[in-house]
């Protein structure tokens, strides 16, 4: 094994400008949650110059730093999700047609090789992107609520574990399916229904989808350790999911 | 002359169906040399060359493949869109641990015409041009069997005939196997031939055998003057089957076999003092042999 292969999806992060699509996306989420909550009375003012709502008597909570890292969250889950699959599909749908399946099965000594770096490096730029955006969440919500503490960035860093599993079921995905618009939409799926069972109250604690909140939660003020639990069942199961992709991808045949 | 042989097969077969897969192939590859595989679509070719290159297991029997690296060009190749054709040679070469220099790449992309498109991004390249990248791919990787599966299919007639020079010219230096439709080019720069049909492996040897046994049965003949009278002399021979007036001075011949028009022939023109303009074969070359191997087959 040499780091060609590694040197290869460095470049196609960094030409194809995936990378900076990643953390754009990710980092905009992170300035436009915070925003949003500051200037949510704003909005909810401009939405209903008539004063419908106030004559309801409507009151809306007064926001503070933890919503807005909360609305960093509500929108980088879904969106930023979505962006990660679509990178780590580009890297992973390797023999989504024969002739680069040829090019590269018949150069590597086994599908360890020719897959891990295609995971290793969209895993590394998706952690990136999500600690970026989550940087800009926690800095802007600092400045405009209240000053939050840095520990609550290590929500963000136990957090990676999520975008990593997202890239793990992606590489399963290219390993059962080759066309990459398949890929897509069945990692989608999975991860919804991952999503989905995080929300059972007794399983949440375990679903490494609740990582995603993991800076939210720890400005509420939930200790380090209730991450723990479900970024030990993430790092298992993308480790797990790795093992079955490598198998699963060195048994096709092209 | 007796080969050693790079690749062998023993009763190799995969089946994907009664008649689909390839079935108790015993193929001996020589080594250094060129060797043809051809037959019908759907006769198992990329089956077989799939196997040979590690792409798929065979079902059953055994293949003997050397230590060194074989490499296969597909007929379309494809690559990264975002590499230059250099990078894309130069990623070839790495991944297989060759310490490849800008030289080298350079060299590599010079035999196969891509020198002035060594800093293009290859996204935009024609088919053709993909096909020569991925030759330049694999030479810089020194293989010690080459598989090209439709080399000279995407390019046009001076692309097609630089791809076969340079074929030709890697004779000696690595075994190479070129599947193809175009008999032709087969016949043109190989050495041996190996003709699949319905996934069994119907002939192997030279290509100058199996162009022997294509051998043409059937001539037109030209003399001076009318034919008439030759028509009448031909058909009172034995070994003439069929003989008939095309045009004023042409006769269409058949005899029961090659010897016996290519002995017969002259020797009657010349008993009865009638001259020979000119003496066509009626089929004479690797495909009228491939007709025959596959139609025989068929029945």
């Amino acid at each position: 094994m040499n780091g060609t292969l590694y040197r290869l999806e460095a470049r196609r992060l960094l030409r194809t400008h995936t990378l900076l699509a990643l953390v754009l996306v990710f980092g905009i989420f992170g300035a436009v949650g915070p925003l949003l909550s500051y200037f949510m009375e704003d909005f909810l003012t401009l939405a209903d110059p008539r004063g419908e709502l106030a004559a309801m008597d409507f009151q809306l909570p007064e926001m503070t730093a933890v919503d807005a890292l909360g609305s960093y969250v509500e929108l980088a889950a879904p969106v930023g999700t979505l962006v990660v699959i679509l990178v780590a599909t580009m890297a992973l749908t390797v023999d989504s047609g024969p002739g680069r399946a040829v090019f590269y099965r018949t150069r590597v000594s086994g599908a360890a090789e020719m897959l891990l770096p295609r995971f290793v490096l969209p895993a590394a730029a998706a952690v990136l992107a999500h600690l970026a955006g989550s940087l800009v969440a926690w800095a802007l919500a600092s400045a405009l609520f209240e000053p939050l503490s840095p520990s609550v960035l290590i929500g963000a860093l136990i957090g990676g574990v999520f975008p990593i599993l997202a890239v793990a079921v992606v590489a399963l995905m290219s390993s059962l399916m080759r066309n990459a618009l398949a890929v897509v939409g069945a990692s989608a799926l999975a991860l919804m229904l991952l999503s989905g069972i995080g929300q059972i109250p007794a399983l949440a604690e375990w679903v490494p989808s609740t990582l995603m909140r993991g800076p939210a939660l720890l400005a509420a003020g939930a200790p380090v350790g209730d991450l723990l639990p479900a970024a030990a069942v993430g790092l298992v199961g993308t480790a797990l999911l790795l093992f079955v992709t490598v198998n699963r991808s060195g048994a096709r045949e092209i | 002359m007796k080969h050693e042989h790079v690749i062998t097969t023993k009763g190799l077969t995969r089946s994907y169906g009664p008649e689909t897969g390839i079935f108790d192939i015993d193929l001996a590859v020589p080594r250094g040399r060129v060797l043809g595989l051809v037959g019908p679509n759907g006769a198992g070719k990329t089956t077989l060359l799939s196997i040979l290159a590690g792409m798929r297991a065979p079902g059953e029997g055994t293949v003997s493949a050397p230590e060194g690296r074989v490499l296969l060009c597909p007929d379309v190749p494809d690559f990264e869109p975002w590499l230059t054709a250099a990078e894309v040679v130069a990623l070839s070469a790495h991944m297989v641990g060759e310490k490849a220099g800008d030289a080298e790449i350079a060299r590599a992309l010079d035999r196969v015409g891509l020198a002035e498109a060594a800093d293009r991004r290859n996204g935009r390249f024609s088919r053709g041009m993909r096909q020569r990248l991925g030759l330049a791919a694999a030479l810089v990787c020194r293989p010690e069997v080459l598989i090209l599966d439709e080399p000279a299919s995407g390019l046009d007639p001076q692309g097609r005939v630089d791809v076969l020079d340079l074929i030709t010219s890697l004779r000696g230096e690595c075994t190479i196997i070129v599947a193809s439709h175009l008999l032709g080019d087969v016949q043109r720069i190989c050495d041996d031939v190996a003709v699949l049909v319905r996934g069994r492996l119907v002939y192997q040897g030279p290509v100058a055998d199996i162009a022997d046994r294509g051998r043409p049965n059937a001539w037109y003949l030209r003399t001076h003057g009318p034919v008439d009278r030759l028509v009448g002399l031909l058909t009172a021979e034995p070994w003439v089957t069929r003989a008939s007036r095309v045009e004023e001075d042409c006769v269409h011949l058949e005899a029961v076999d090659a010897d016996s028009g290519e002995l017969g022939i002259p020797r009657l023109l010349a008993e009865h003092g009638m001259p020979l303009v000119s003496m066509t074969g009626f089929q004479e070359d690797l495909e009228s042999a491939f007709l025959s191997l596959t139609n025989r087959t068929d029945r």
